[in-house]
């Protein structure tokens, strides 16, 4: 076998090392992300498998090293393409943007165009492109190139990311090491496309001589960039499948907390000008949940249980404000649907709470022992309830969650949500065709109404009365 | 001569600043600065962060609630502009007063706090005010400061510092033991 041929199996024995790795320890570790494990491991005997088999290639015709070589290309791109969406989906850090992720939510696509472009200058214009040290016509460098210069700035710039994303805003240590190592990793590969660029030239370029000393060193060269590159990566899957559960517990809590930030954020947002549209609907429901409080303290005084208390009212207007935001067409940061936000946060809360350690966390905001909202408990957050009541609500479409049996300010909400079609035509037409709120509610909630319109009638009529006085 | 090595100097420190947030406090540097208030490993709140920073710092710090029912626009503004409290010092008193705006959500609040709290650990400038809450335009650096590093120059990265002081104290506080790191693991810068 020829050089070039112990070359390229030699770049093959370091993947199909690194896929002997995984599958090693997706056997020590059954239970540890196996499909991730798997799905990796292939990838790495993807890339191994083409390595290999252009090793045998480079006596063939130059169409066959062409399309041998753009077999190498392609397990590459596909291989750098899964990451690159894996990095734009999974790697959480504050400090990576919203556009870098649709830069490497791109990175596939630029990949598989210039591959494309590749293998179609290659086939044009043939080129002995898996004889290492043969020189090279002029047009063999913008056959590489063309893929090239893509590879290098799609390697690069995840590169950029993970060390982004190795930055103080990730509070555990591991979690910064390993995107540190995978930074590490990348770097490295990034630069195996630029000395391939160089070995490109020397081919076009340099005589025999010359080409004769220096493709052996940008071969071991490359060689040894692979070994770091695979290094880096072993190690830093390493570091992620080594976290503890308090690093896991501390990631989960900055998640929430994120997540927890723009939910608030965004409704405030909508407090402002966006949320004056639906303002009517709030004093509608402020002046029902008054009647209903009312109504409740008198039946209390009666001797029967209490049926609204003065938090049901916060309760049924943060409710009308949760079901505002999942209509709203607002972008919040990031591009999050207002759905995907308040799935994401329920998802993330009910995990805190089901955390022995966590589940009791509560802090005091500020000295002042009379205000109950100046303290603050995960178990008693007042917008937790609220939050998965209208996650059944709305979330689960097949089923038609029975009102009458849910508390009375959950009534309430959904009724003047259903008026003002924030729940869709669906919803209103079962709340006009069927009793499926109490009928208190419905009451309470018409003479809100009437209530309003008295109100502006009223406002109206002095003002004329004003005018023409 | 000085400056054309520190010109180009100080835009590459400030690339990397930007780029990977080097320069900048980190978590375990905030657990130090948490043992020296006697803290670390505990659960606490902004009024105990308080407490225990003006304390080491030989200052008041009081927090006070803003009602901000009356005025919701203004309260919208603020927040639009990315203002949901404020720190003022009287230099004569030595006292320092954080203002909050009322009508935020409980996280938000502890947030805002916070990250006061973070500009007066980090050793930021404070503005000054009078005993009777007129703004005198100056801006002054207490003598004793939490942070080991000294504080940035460029108003845009304090913000980033206390953005990030905010976000530790909030982990730190919330989940007090379970967050001490291993020692081996270190600091990365």
């Amino acid at each position: 076998m020829s050089g070039v041929g112990a070359h390229q199996l030699e770049i093959a024995a370091v993947f199909a090392l690194a896929c002997v790795f995984l599958l090693s320890y997706r056997l020590i570790k059954p239970h540890s992300r196996p499909g991730a494990i798997l799905a990796f491991s292939l990838l790495c005997a993807l890339v191994s498998l083409c390595f290999g088999s252009t090793a045998y290639l480079d006596g063939d015709s130059t169409r066959a090293q062409v399309i041998g070589s753009a077999l190498v290309g392609l397990a590459v791109c596909t291989g750098w393409s899964v990451l690159s969406l894996k990095q734009a989906e999974h790697l959480w850090a504050a400090e990576v943007t919203y556009s870098e992720r649709a830069m490497l939510r791109a990175c596939p696509y630029i990949l598989a165009t210039a591959l494309a472009s590749n293998l179609f200058l290659g086939l044009l214009f043939p080129v002995p492109v898996l004889e290492f040290y043969a020189g090279a016509p002029l047009h063999y460098l913008p056959y590489k190139l063309v893929l090239l210069v893509p590879e290098a700035f799609c390697v690069a710039f995840s590169a950029y990311v993970f060390f982004k994303a190795a930055g103080p805003s990730v509070q555990v240590g591991r979690i910064r090491l390993q995107n540190f190592s995978f930074f590490l990793g990348s770097a490295f590969l990034a630069v195996v496309p630029l000395q391939a660029i160089a070995n490109a030239c020397v081919r076009v370029f340099a005589d025999r001589q010359t080409r004769h000393f220096w493709v052996p060193v940008l071969l071991n060269s490359e060689l040894v960039l692979t070994v770091l590159f695979v290094g880096c990566f072993i190690a830093g899957v390493a570091l992620y499948y080594s976290k503890d559960e308090k690093d896991k517990t501390m990631e989960r809590f900055a998640r929430w907390r994120r997540h927890r930030e723009r939910f608030d954020r965004a409704l405030w947002s909508l407090t402002g000008s966006a949320y004056e549209g639906h303002a009517a609907i709030l004093a509608r429901v402020a002046v029902a949940a008054g009647e209903l409080r009312r109504r409740s303290e008198e039946e209390e005084r009666d001797g029967l249980p209490h049926a609204f208390t003065a938090d049901d009212h916060r309760k049924a207007s943060d409710t009308v404000r949760l079901l505002i935001l999942l209509d709203s067409k607002e972008r919040l940061p990031d591009h999050v649907s207002p759905r995907g936000l308040v799935f994401s946060l329920i998802r993330f809360h009910n995990h805190l709470l089901k955390n022995p350690r966590t589940a009791n966390m509560s802090w005091r905001i500020i000295d002042d022992e009379t205000h109950p909202s100046h303290l603050y408990s995960l178990r008693s957050d007042p917008i937790h309830e609220p939050l998965s009541k209208v996650s059944k609500l709305v979330f689960d479409v097949h089923s038609s969650p029975n009102l009458l049996a849910e508390p009375q300010w959950l009534q309430l909400a959904a009724v003047a949500a259903a008026d003002a079609g924030l729940l869709g035509l669906e919803w209103e037409h079962r709340n006009l065709k069927r009793p499926v709120v109490k009928a208190r509610i419905s009451r309470a909630y018409e003479n809100a109404k009437l209530a309003a319109q008295i109100h502006r009638f009223s406002e109206r009529s002095g003002i004329q009365s004003h005018a023409t006085g | 001569m000085r400056d054309l090595f520190s010109s180009p100097l100080t835009r590459s420190s400030d690339l990397l600043r930007s780029i990977t947030g080097w320069g900048f406090s980190t978590f375990s540097a905030f657990l130090e600065e948490l043992e020296l208030l006697g803290l670390k490993g505990r659960c606490f709140g902004p009024s105990e962060y308080a407490h225990a920073l003006a304390t080491y710092l030989g200052i008041q710090i009081g927090i006070e609630i803003v009602d901000d029912t009356e005025d919701p626009r203004s309260a919208r503004w603020l927040v639009k502009a990315g203002h949901t409290a404020c720190l003022w010092y009287d230099q004569r008193s030595g006292a320092v007063r954080i203002f909050v705006l009322g009508s935020l959500p409980p996280l938000e609040m502890t947030a805002a706090v916070y990250h006061e709290l973070g500009h007066l650990a980090a050793g930021h400038p404070l503005a000054c005010y009078g005993p009777n809450g007129t703004a005198s335009g100056r801006k002054t650096v207490l003598s004793k400061r939490l942070a080991r590093r000294a504080p940035a120059a460029r108003p845009i990265i304090m913000e980033r510092e206390a953005r990030l002081r905010e976000d530790y104290a909030m982990t730190a506080g919330a989940l007090g033991p379970l967050c001490l790191e291993g020692e081996l693991l270190g600091q990365l810068s």
